[in-house]
């Protein structure tokens, strides 16, 4: 933060605020009226990460990127971007951009006049201008698009170009709401991966706002989970899989089997909130035997679906609670497998569950 | 799905009905090219004699004058005042926004006469001097509201989105007005003023109570000429003219309004 490079890339960071963190939001709360949509928030986002707010509707999280687009001002607490307080600043004069959610391309201009907006704004030379215009749209692989209009071009394409436009004007932090929501699926799951590279490439923060968990998996070095207003976890993507925090987050983020209080003694044999995930259980005929080092419950098959390249099963506890198991489809194939009504033993290793408070 | 019959009476009712308001629109028409000056019927002999006379009659001229002056002031009015309502009422919430919706709105609405009486007593206590302002301002009144309608449609349909995505990538408020808001509202803008000034060139209720005697829109000065037989074949030309130059802005603000947004730059 102090290195003579850095005060020279960034002469704001030199008034040291708090941390070194690129955004920082500081017990931040928004309230719409009576409504509040972000309750005394306070997170970090370090320089260069890829950071998923995710959370499902009404949670809170496009709030939070529009209070650091500048589009919403916080009704209490205070925005750091690189060291700065900018809770009173115009979205104009942020070094942040963003992609929006439906792209927000203006119509009226060709992809180049789209890229070169935020340039010609700041009135960079019309050469300069050019050149970096041609090089944003060469990252995103679009070079060839520069005279069409918004109108002509594919989902995919528009929300290339929306990316280009932002990071033609070299922000400290991109803001990607939603980025990929309006694609389909076989779209999206290729942007994920474009993303990601893009971002290693270009080396700036991304902040990005999602509701798909798996999407957040992917594509984020670290994930803030959002419920109402509030954070519930912020970790890697390991850490809120694997070490959920709370029973919101263990049933957010990919599927979870719960059991808690009179269950929770039968199955796990402790007091508490307990979750599992259905891939750490293996589902043994009822007479089978556990490996050493595994637990054990016996359950009952209510239903099996196939769903390509796994097999779900759901069974009903002999202790009460109504669990998933899945497992890869090989298995299926070349098993029999318990079916429906069947009567089985869950086995798991020991510690693979996860206490959540 | 109607029956066939059912569709057939339909057609034929609706038939009637366009025939109702716009034959008498075309005998108007083809009257101004009837060369008998008692407009016998049908015309035995078609003439453009009345056109040039009416072309040279210096009433009608200055009528004609008087009306274009009266309906680009009123439009100048009417795109300003409209325009700045229609960005206060889709891009903010205020307190009392709906009501002034509906009263700008109200002035189409209001009977002509009592808007005209309403004007006529407000310029007399202000000690107004009757004339072509007064015109204009009475006339500004309801041409606002078609200004107001067509920014806000347009307004409404492109959301707030665009103009944040400019701000977002450093425009200011009039870098943003002027590249991104201001090209994407041209047309409906262009369209609802054409609206206005058609208004405005047709009007004569409202403007019968804020003109001063010297001064005559058209279709005052037909009203004034329409019980002389001598004048009648030229006020007849003039209500041909008027009929044209009448349609032609409103069927153009029409394909214009219609258009999708963005497509014509």
């Amino acid at each position: 933060m102090t290195g003579p490079v850095q005060a020279l890339r960034s002469p704001s960071g030199l008034d040291a605020g708090p941390g070194v963190a690129d955004v920082r939001l500081e017990a931040v709360t928004k309230r719409f009226g009576d409504v509040v949509a972000v309750h005394e928030l306070t997170l970090d986002v370090h320089r260069g990460e890829f950071f998923a707010l995710l959370g499902p509707s009404g949670s809170g999280k496009t709030t939070c990127l529009r209070m650091i687009g500048g589009f919403e001002r916080p009704t209490a607490g205070r925005i750091w971007l690189a060291g700065t307080d900018v809770t009173e600043v115009a979205p104009f004069a942020r070094e942040v951009n963003t992609v929006f959610q439906d792209y927000a391309l203006f119509p009226h201009m060709t992809v180049e006049q789209n890229v070169g907006y935020g340039l010609m704004v700041a009135r960079v030379p019309k050469r300069e201008r050019q050149e970096r215009v041609e090089q944003a749209l060469a990252t995103v692989r679009l070079n060839a698009f520069g005279s069409r209009r918004p109108g002509q071009l594919s989902g995919g394409q528009r929300q290339r170009v929306a990316l280009a436009r932002a990071l033609v004007n070299r922000p400290k932090v991109l803001l990607l709401d939603e980025p990929l929501g309006a694609l389909d699926r076989k779209l999206r799951e290729q942007m994920q991966v474009e993303l990601t590279l893009l971002q290693r490439d270009v080396g700036i923060t991304f902040v990005f706002v999602t509701h798909d968990q798996d999407e957040a998996l992917t594509m984020a070095d670290r994930i803030a989970v959002f419920r109402d207003g509030r954070l519930e976890q912020v970790g890697t993507p390991e850490d809120v899989y694997d070490r959920p925090e709370t029973p919101f987050v263990a049933d957010f983020i990919g599927t979870s089997n719960q059991a808690e209080g009179a269950a929770a003694v039968a199955v796990f044999g402790a007091e508490g909130h307990f979750a599992l995930r259905p891939e750490r259980i293996r589902v043994l005929d009822a007479a089978g035997a556990p490996d050493p080092g595994e637990v054990a419950t016996p359950a009952q098959v209510v239903d099996v679906v196939f769903a390509g390249a796994t097999v779900r099963r759901v069974v009903t506890l002999d202790a009460g609670p109504t669990w998933v198991v899945t497992a890869p489809a090989v298995d299926a194939a070349a098993l029999p497998g318990p079916r429906r009504g069947d009567h089985v033993l869950l086995a798991w290793s020991q510690g693979a569950e996860r206490r959540l408070g | 799905m109607p029956t066939a019959v059912a569709r057939r009476v339909l057609a034929a009712v609706m038939g009637l009905g366009l025939i109702v308001v716009y034959l008498p629109l075309a005998v108007v028409l083809v009257n101004s090219f009837n060369s008998s000056r008692t407009f016998a019927w049908p015309p035995s002999q078609l003439t453009t004699h009345w056109w040039s006379q009416a072309w040279q009659s210096t009433g009608a001229r200055s009528a004609l004058r008087t009306s274009v002056e009266a309906g680009l002031g009123a439009t100048a009015i009417a795109l300003v005042l409209g325009t700045m309502a229609a960005f206060a009422v889709a891009r903010y919430r205020w307190f009392g926004r709906e009501s002034v919706s509906f009263l700008l709105l109200l002035p189409i609405a209001l009977p002509g006469i009592v808007t005209g009486i309403a004007l006529n007593n407000a310029f007399r206590v202000a000690g107004a001097r009757f004339g072509l302002l007064t015109i204009i301002i009475g006339h500004s009144t309801f041409c606002v509201v078609l200004v107001y309608n067509n920014a806000l449609a347009r307004l409404r349909r492109l959301g707030g989105t665009l103009e944040e995505a400019s701000m977002d990538l450093g425009a200011g408020v009039w870098q943003t007005f002027r590249y991104v808001t201001f090209p994407l509202l041209r047309s409906a803008l262009f369209a609802g003023g054409l609206l206005a000034f058609a208004l405005s060139f047709d009007e004569i209720i409202v403007t019968t109570f804020t003109s001063a005697p010297g001064v005559q829109t058209l279709p005052l000065w037909i009203f004034g000429n329409l019980f002389r037989p001598n004048q009648a074949p030229v006020v007849n030309v003039v209500a041909a003219a008027l009929i044209v130059l009448s349609v032609l802005p409103v069927w153009l603000a029409q394909r214009l309004s219609g258009e999708p947004v963005g497509a014509r730059h």
